[in-house]
This record gives structure tokens, sequence and C-alpha cells, in this order.
């Protein structure tokens, strides 16, 4: 009896509470070297494009420079969870932008002629703060 | 109830608890289209009737850039009672497309990585392609 009954708790407790194992990935890193072979002073914007591919994020710097931000993360966590499943619906902007919330990676910044002029690492939501400015663009 | 009907209702028992899922966002790139682009010929207008309209704008001083993206996410995972294993795998496609201010191309940045993401368990390595 005592058994049927720690079996039905722990049947219904899995339900709302877990102990989880759990990974996440975003995208991968680049292979070792390649941001270090980003010269500033040297390298330009074909360059990066080339090594590193398309950047999660472009924001506007300076005026007619730019600041291109390379992401990735990879996140384990162990540990117990109390869930309570809520549907939710998000728009395809809310997605991305949630996705890159928590990526760290690398910043790239050029000038007005495409060339590298700096380059910093760190998580790519502060560089959000700091660089985002969005406003209206014409598109044809 | 005997062993062997035991060992039989076991995987019956366990068999709901594995998952998996995958989640897309937009359509994927397509390297083809992308390798269309011409730097210095393409514009804007071109680039927008051959892929779509962009996903983000963004103005660069009197440039601007477009950004097309595709994402996919693939998620595995088993539960044991209440001991859980999950693991997710998030790759994208992404093309960023960079114009003068003429609205012609200059610059084009595709990664096309989307492809690669792989159902795993979080103690297995997810692989590049």
């Amino acid at each position: 009896m005592k058994l049927a009954l720690a079996a039905f708790l722990a049947l219904g407790a899995a339900s709302c509470v877990s102990f989880r194992f759990d990974r996440a990935t975003v995208n991968l890193p680049p292979r070792a070297g390649v941001v270090a072979a980003l010269v500033p002073g040297k390298s330009a914007l074909d360059d990066a494009l080339a090594a590193l591919g398309a950047p999660v994020f472009v924001w506007e710097w300076k005026g007619d420079g730019m600041a291109l931000a390379w992401g990735w993360s990879e996140d384990g966590a162990r540990g117990v969870t109390l869930s309570v499943p809520i549907d939710q619906g998000t728009s395809a902007q809310a997605s991305y932008d949630d996705l890159a919330r928590h990526l760290r990676g690398v910043v790239l910044f050029f000038d007005a002629d495409a060339q590298l002029v700096d380059a910093r690492e760190g998580a790519l939501n502060d560089f959000r703060a700091e660089l985002e400015r969005r406003r209206p663009a014409p598109v044809e | 109830m005997r062993p062997t009907q035991a060992l039989l209702a076991l995987p019956l028992l366990l068999a709901p608890a594995c998952f998996i899922s995958r989640d897309t966002v937009n359509v994927p790139l397509v390297q083809k289209t992308i390798t269309e682009l011409t730097p210095g010929k393409t514009t804007a207008k071109e680039v927008t009737a051959l892929l779509g309209a962009p996903h983000e704008v963004v103005q660069l001083g009197k440039r601007t850039a477009y950004r097309y993206d595709y994402t996919t996410t693939k998620r595995a995972g088993f539960s044991i009672l209440i001991v859980s294993f999950l693991n997710q795998d998030t790759r994208q496609d992404r093309a960023w497309l960079f114009f003068d201010d003429a609205d012609v191309l200059t610059h084009v940045g595709s990664s096309l990585e989307a492809e690669g993401a792989a159902y795993a368990m979080p103690w297995m390595d997810v692989e590049r392609d």
C-alpha cells in the first residue's frame, strides 16, 4: 500500500516537478584563431564576412560606421524544476531577439570605409543596449 | 505479474516519456539564390524581388543593411518518472546584405547552418557540419 502511494505521488509530481538535466546550444563558435586573425587597421568588412559568415546583429555606429555582432552559446543546467505549462505565442521578430538575448560573442566595429577599427568580446545583449537604435528605413 | 510480462510492460511505460520536436521560424535560405547576388550590380529592388521582404532593415548612416534569417531548433529528451533529460540545438541560416546610398549591393554575408541542427542528449557532442 505504501509503495502504491509512493508511486502515485511520484507519477503525479512528474507533471509539474522534475529533476532536469538540460543543455541548450545556439549556433556554434568559430574555429580557433578565426577571430584573432581579424586585425584592426588591416582587415576589412569583406574579410570578416568571409571568415565569420553573416553576423547575428548589425548596428549603426558613429554615423557612417557599423558594428557587426556574431554570437553563440552553450548552456547546461541541472536542478529541480517546478513548471506550469502555459501556451505562448510569439512573433518571428520577438523570437529572433529572444534567441540572441543570451548569446556571447564578438563585435567588430567598422568605419565608413568598411575598415575594421576595433574588436570587442562580451554578451551581445550588453552591446545591444549600447548600440541599437531603431528607425524606419525605406524599402521599395 | 511474471518477470517476462513486467519486462514487456516496461518499454510501454517508458516509451511515452521520450520525445523529439522541431521548431522553425521563417523559411530556409537557398545558397543558389544568394550566390546570384552580385556586389556592385544587384540593387535592393532586385534583392527584394528574389528574396522577398527582408526580416529587418537597419539604417547605417546613408546606407542600409537587410537581414534574412531562418532558425531551426531540434529538441530531444526523455523522462524517467521525475528525472528528465533535454537537449536543444538551435542553428540559423542568416544573410546580411549591405547597400550603399544608391541602393546598390556592396557586401554579402551569409551563413547556412540550420541544416546542421541535431537531435542529441545533453551529454552528447553536437558537431559542426
